[in-house]
C-alpha cells in the first residue's frame, strides 16, 4: 500500500489574483503538482469583438490594475501594425517612458513588499517593515514615482486613459514631466541601493536548464519592440508567435498554459529571461551594477529573479530620467490612419514577461478577432515544472515548511493570476 | 466646517457591486466638495501615497460576509473584528495589510474609520444590485452625519 502525502497551501499570499497549489507525494516521490487557477475566465477577447478599435487600449487596460500599460502598449502596437501606422520617434519615446513608469511601480511593489519578506524570514511586508522600515519606505517611494509618471503621462495611475491608437490623446507639457526629474534622480540611486540589498540575500541553490523567451532589440533593452527570441536560438516576429508557441487548456486551471510547439517544452518569461537575453543592452549603470553584484550570465536560478527585477528598476529610472530631461513636445500627438480590413500582431514586455496581442479589424474600424497571451499563462506550466524539480530538495521538511518553500518559488515569478484568467490555495498529498 | 485634514478614499472597480466604494466617494464629493476631499482607488496600496498630513481617514470598500447584501458596516481602526472580514476584490495588498503597513511605518492618521458594504456577486462590468445601491444612500447620510453635515 502506497503512502500518500498531500500538501495544500490554501491561500498563496503576496501574489496578484486567486489560485491554489495542490501537491501529492507518493512514497516520498512527487506524484502530482497542480497550479490551480480558479478565477472565472474573463473573456476579454470576446468583449472586444464588434467594438471600435479605438476602444481596445482602454478596455484591455482593465485586464490588470498592476500592468495596464503593458496591455495598452501591446494592443496599440498590434492595431498599428494592422493599420500600417508608424508612430514618430518622439511618440515612441513617450511610450517607452510610460512603460518605464509601469516597470518601476510594479517591480518596486513586488521586490520590497511581496518578495523580500521571503528571503529575510518574515511572513509579510508588515512584519518586514518593523525591522526594515527604511527599505520598505524606499519601496513605497519608488512605487509612488512610477505611479506619478503614469498619472502625468497616462492621465491616471491605475488604468491610464491617455494612450491612443496612433499615439496619445494629449502630449504632456514639458514642465509637467520636468517636475518629476528630482524624484527620478533620487530614485535611480535608491534603485541601485535596492539592487545591492537584494543581491545580498541568501538564495536557495536551485537551477534548471530553462528556455528563456523574451523580446530582443538590436539597439536597446527590449521593452516595446523587437523580435521574440529564445535562449535556444529561436528568433521570430510577433506575428509568428502562435506558430511556435501553443496555448492549451488543462483541467485544473481556468487559465490557458503555454508550451513550445516544436519541443512541447515549457519556457520562462519575465525579468530573468529578459536579463539573460539582453544583458549587454542594459544602460551602463544597470549593466555595471549587474556585474558588481555578481549576477551570473546567464542566471538559471529562478529565485534570483528579484535581482533581475531590481536591475530593471535601475534601467527604467535611468532611461526615464534621460527621456524626462530631453523632452520637448513636438509634432502631433497622434498619427492619423484610415480603416482597412487587416490583421496585426505585436508583443511587448510586461513587468512579468512577454505579452502578445493579435487582432483582426474590418474596413469600418471594428474588431473582428482578438487573441491575448499574457505572461503568467506562459509561465504557469514552467512554475509547475519547477515545483516538480524543487520539491525533492525540500520534501523531507514538515508539510508547513514544504508549502512555504513552494510558495516562495511561485512568488519568484511574480504571477499575476488576474491577468491569466486572483489568493492561491496549496494542497500537498504525501503517500 | 472644513475638514481640510480629512480624506475619504473609495476603493473599488467598475464591476457590479464592487464599485460601491467609488460611488460613495463620488456622492460625498458632490455633496461636500472641499469640506471632505475624496480619492478613488483601485487598490488599497494607493492610499499609502495620500496619508501625509491627514488626521482623519475614511475608507469605503466592499466586504463579503454572511450578512445580507447591502448591510452597512463601520469600524474604527484598530478593531480586532476587522481581521476576519474579507474585503471585496483581490487587490495587490489587501486593505487591512495596507493600513497595518501604514501604521507600522508611522504613516497612519490618528483616526481611521472603515465603512463597508456587504456585496453579492460581482460580474465583469455588471450593474450594481438594488440592495447595494440603497446602501450607498444610507452610508452617505451616515458619513455626512459624522462630519456634522447632515
Amino acid at each position: 500500500m502506497s503512502d500518500v502525502r498531500t500538501i495544500r497551501v490554501k491561500a498563496l499570499t503576496r501574489v496578484e489574483g486567486e489560485g491554489a497549489l495542490h501537491i501529492r507525494l507518493r512514497d516520498g516521490q512527487v506524484d502530482e503538482v497542480q497550479l490551480n487557477i480558479y478565477e472565472p475566465p474573463r473573456l476579454f477577447e470576446a468583449l472586444l469583438c464588434g467594438r471600435a478599435l479605438e476602444d481596445v487600449p482602454d478596455i484591455t487596460a482593465r485586464i490588470c490594475g498592476i500592468c495596464p500599460v503593458a496591455y495598452q502598449m501591446s494592443s496599440v502596437h498590434a492595431l498599428e501594425v494592422a493599420l500600417g501606422v508608424q508612430v514618430s520617434p518622439e511618440l515612441r519615446q513617450l511610450r517607452r517612458l510610460l512603460y518605464c513608469g509601469e516597470w518601476i511601480e510594479s517591480h518596486a511593489l513586488h521586490v520590497h513588499l511581496l518578495h523580500a519578506p521571503d528571503f529575510l524570514g518574515y511572513e509579510s511586508s508588515i512584519a518586514l517593515a518593523k525591522d526594515f522600515p527604511d527599505e520598505v519606505n524606499r519601496g513605497l517611494r519608488l512605487k509612488k514615482h512610477g505611479n506619478q509618471l503614469l498619472e502625468v503621462l497616462g492621465g491616471r495611475a491605475v488604468h491610464p486613459i491617455n494612450v491612443a491608437v496612433g499615439g496619445f490623446y494629449r502630449l504632456p507639457r514639458r514642465e509637467e514631466l520636468a517636475a518629476l526629474i528630482p524624484n527620478f534622480q533620487w530614485g535611480l540611486q535608491a534603485a541601485v541601493e535596492a539592487t545591492r540589498w537584494v543581491a545580498g540575500f541568501d538564495f536557495p541553490q536551485f537551477e534548471r536548464p530553462y528556455d528563456f523567451v523574451g523580446l530582443s532589440h538590436s539597439d536597446e533593452y527590449a521593452m516595446c519592440e523587437g523580435r521574440i527570441r529564445s535562449s535556444d536560438g529561436l528568433a521570430i516576429e510577433a506575428s509568428q508567435f502562435e506558430k511556435y508557441f501553443r496555448e492549451q487548456q488543462v483541467p485544473h486551471s481556468t487559465a490557458l498554459q503555454a508550451v513550445r510547439v516544436d519541443t512541447g517544452r515549457t519556457y520562462f518569461v519575465g525579468p530573468l529571461a529578459r536579463m539573460n537575453l539582453n544583458r549587454e543592452r542594459l544602460l551602463p549603470v544597470a549593466r555595471q551594477l549587474a556585474d558588481e553584484v555578481g549576477l551570473e550570465h546567464p542566471c538559471r536560478n529562478p529565485f534570483k529573479s528579484i535581482v533581475a527585477r531590481c536591475l530593471e528598476i535601475v534601467q527604467a529610472y535611468d532611461e526615464a530620467l534621460s527621456i524626462l530631461q530631453d523632452y520637448r513636445p513636438t509634432g502631433a500627438a497622434r498619427i492619423p490612419y484610415r480603416y482597412r480590413r487587416a490583421e496585426g500582431a505585436a508583443a511587448t514586455e510586461a513587468p512579468r514577461g512577454l505579452l502578445v496581442h493579435r487582432y483582426r479589424i474590418d474596413e469600418n474600424g471594428l474588431v473582428t478577432f482578438a487573441n491575448i497571451v499574457p505572461p503568467t499563462s506562459q509561465n504557469q506550466s514552467q512554475i509547475e515544472d519547477d515545483l516538480r524539480n524543487y520539491l525533492p530538495t525540500v520534501v523531507t521538511q514538515p508539510d508547513e515548511q514544504v508549502a512555504i518553500a513552494c510558495e516562495r518559488l511561485v512568488r519568484s515569478y511574480d504571477p499575476c493570476i488576474s491577468c491569466s484568467a486572483h489568493f492561491l490555495k496549496v494542497t500537498l498529498e504525501r503517500g | 466646517m472644513t475638514d481640510s485634514r480629512s480624506l475619504l478614499v473609495g476603493i473599488g472597480s467598475p464591476h457590479g457591486d464592487d464599485r460601491v466604494g467609488w460611488l460613495i466617494a463620488r456622492r460625498i464629493g458632490e455633496l461636500l466638495g472641499a469640506h471632505l476631499p475624496v480619492k478613488i482607488a483601485r487598490t488599497p496600496a494607493e492610499l499609502l501615497d495620500w496619508l501625509e498630513g491627514i488626521d482623519t481617514l475614511h475608507v469605503c470598500d466592499a466586504v463579503v460576509d454572511e450578512a445580507a447584501v447591502g448591510t452597512v458596516r463601520c469600524w474604527d481602526w484598530p478593531a480586532r473584528e476587522i481581521e476576519c472580514v474579507r474585503f471585496g476584490g483581490s487587490h495587490d495588498i489587501p486593505l487591512m495589510s495596507a493600513l497595518a503597513l501604514a501604521e507600522q511605518l508611522g504613516r497612519l492618521p490618528p483616526k481611521v474609520r472603515i465603512w463597508g458594504v456587504v456585496i453579492g456577486e460581482t460580474r465583469e462590468l455588471g450593474s450594481m444590485s438594488s440592495a447595494v445601491t440603497d446602501a450607498v444612500a444610507e452610508i452617505v447620510v451616515q458619513i455626512c452625519g459624522t462630519l456634522g453635515h447632515a
